[in-house]
């Protein structure tokens, strides 16, 4: 595989099989790239979206201008230390928060109880991001509704743009309450281990403006009964969505799960047959469910998957623990590493121009025979 | 003369001595570390009495040289070949996680499972509540800690099957512990001030 050329833009979605997280990598042109979220190998513990970069031949310590973190969950945030670390000219952006101070506290907090092994991976990950920004004298970079966070010129006055839809400043109070409530109060204690808190309202979507062409990736951004967030906030308050340049891309929101879909997006953002691309959860419960899947593919028959979902043993131990295992009253299934590479490309300058989508390693292309 | 009779020197190696040689001494493989142990505590036994029979008074024995008279088991050094059972080979053969607890069912929880055997991929397990020890359910709850241990143990040279489950108590931080934290949380603020 070799790096698109300058006028190429690259969309690149890297998945783990649903349960070591999903990352982005962006070519904005002119060898401009971006890394959205990141994910690990959990074998040898390579960075995935650095490991992509470089083996395309990549100068991850120039051309890489921006890293993102969507949103705070281990899934998502694996690895971006050392892609921040690697990526010596790249801001870091992170989502808005109410009280920064009090996030950080946080952070830090549940990062004492490493000793405990009851810190979560996104505050090792993100302590990490601390102290490399304080070393290099450098500042985090805010996300919030609206707002461009790169801008990037091309050739003939055109540019490419990173722009972020959310979160909603409404997400951003409650966030900043549920720290000081839940988060403090209940797992602020030293054995305690924070969970995954849903809904995933505070994620970072990502409306790029690749020269002639637009994209949506939507993160874990899910549809809630309160319009002040999620995916209605944005359908129904964003400016900088242009009604007549639709999105010929869609990243779908988290893990193509029925919270993350609403008629409106496919019907307002995103335009006809558009290329859509997911990564699969694998953890407690799987998605996408095979409905949720069959309406996307009644959405876009340019349907693509990092890995197909599939069940999963205990793993393969010494005969005589695993005889004990099966006498317990007890199940255990292994969660398995598969990695599977969507890429996809288009001419930025050329407004006719069409995506050119490759599946790489566990990555399928959706078809019918898929639902049969 | 019997083997075991016969006097061995300090300098006496330990594949020489008499315990090991199998044939001669009729030992049985297992039974050397209560031999050897036997062997050498009968020696402190005897020199102890050498010492107080050579005083006038029990008081007297003990009281000046009460150090040196003392059986001192802490300098009985035995090869480590024959040491007693390490309390850390318990288990013979094992299987160990740390899981943190992440949703609670009506007989069971689920857990996400670090297998600290083989620290790459993770596991999800379904914990039956009958697994857990009445003190340790209490302290089932999101997030909570627990170490699992699987696998067969030797129990006074009798092999059980045993799963142990322990949640970790709670560990309070001091106000100290808390002060550390929230004040390198605010030098980091001032020096990461967002751009606007």
């Amino acid at each position: 595989m070799n790096s698109p050329n300058k006028s190429n833009g690259e969309i690149v979605l890297i998945g783990t099989g649903g349960g070591y997280g999903e990352s982005l990598v962006i070519h904005l042109g002119n060898n401009n790239w971006i890394v959205i979220d990141s994910c690990q190998d959990p074998t040898t513990k390579e960075c995935l979206p650095l490991n992509y970069l470089k083996n395309i031949g990549v100068n991850v310590q120039n051309d890489i201008k921006l890293i993102i973190c969507t949103h705070w969950h281990d899934d998502h945030i694996r690895g971006i230390s050392k892609v921040l670390e690697e990526c010596i000219n790249a801001k870091f952006c992170i989502a808005k928060q109410n009280d920064l101070r009090k996030f950080l506290r946080f952070v830090k907090l549940d990062h004492k109880k490493v000793s405990v092994e009851a810190s979560n991976s996104s505050t090792i990950e993100f302590n990490k991001c601390m102290e490399i920004l304080e070393s290099r004298n450098k500042v985090f970079s805010i996300a919030s509704s609206d707002k461009v966070l790169l801008s990037v010129d091309l050739v003939n006055n055109k540019k490419s743009e990173v722009i972020s839809l959310s979160p909603s400043d409404f997400t951003v109070v409650e966030y900043d309450k549920y720290i000081s409530s839940k988060l403090f109060n209940e797992f602020g204690s030293a054995a305690t281990k924070v969970p995954a808190s849903p809904p995933n309202s505070k994620s970072v979507v990502i409306l790029l403006k690749l020269g002639e062409h637009r994209a949506i990736l939507g993160a874990d951004l899910e549809v809630t009964s309160d319009d002040r967030e999620g995916w209605v906030c944005i359908l129904n308050d964003s400016q900088v969505i242009e009604k007549n340049k639709k999105s010929t891309l869609i990243k779908i929101p988290h893990h193509g799960s029925q919270t993350g879909y609403h008629q409106r997006i496919w019907s307002e953002l995103v335009g006809n047959e558009p290329i859509a691309t997911l990564t699969p959860w694998n953890k407690n419960g799987k998605l996408p469910e095979v409905e949720m899947l069959y309406k996307y593919y009644t959405h876009t028959k340019n349907l693509y998957m990092t890995s197909l979902v599939f069940s999963e043993k205990a793993k393969k131990r010494d005969k005589r623990i695993e005889k004990m295992i099966s006498k317990l009253k007890c199940k255990i299934r292994e969660v398995k590493f598969k990695q599977g590479i969507i890429r996809s490309q288009i001419d930025l300058v050329d407004p006719e121009a069409k995506w050119i989508v490759e599946t790489i390693e566990e990555a399928e292309h959706i078809q019918d025979d898929y639902f049969s | 003369m019997s083997v075991s009779t016969e006097i061995m020197s300090p300098s006496t190696t330990m594949e020489k001595h008499w315990v090991t040689d199998y044939t001669t001494s009729g030992t049985k493989k297992n039974e050397i570390e209560d031999v050897l142990i036997l062997d050498t505590v009968k020696d402190e036994v005897k020199k102890r009495v050498i010492k107080l029979n050579q005083q006038e008074t029990l008081f007297e024995a003990t009281e000046t040289e009460e150090a040196e008279n003392q059986i001192d088991f802490r300098s009985i050094k035995i090869s480590k070949d024959f040491l007693v059972s390490d309390p850390r080979k318990y288990f013979l053969k094992s299987q160990k996680w740390i899981g943190h607890v992440s949703e609670i069912k009506k007989d069971h929880f689920i857990a996400e499972l670090k297998d600290l055997d083989d620290p790459t991929t993770y596991e999800i397990g379904e914990v039956d509540y009958d697994e857990i020890s009445p003190e340790d359910k209490e302290l089932i709850k999101i997030g909570a800690a627990f170490y699992w241990s699987l696998g067969y143990a030797n129990t006074n040279g009798q092999i059980e099957k045993k799963s142990l489950i322990r949640f970790q108590r709670v560990n309070f931080w001091t106000m100290s512990d808390y002060n550390e934290v929230l004040d390198r949380a605010d030098e980091l603020y001032d020096k990461l001030k967002p751009e606007d």
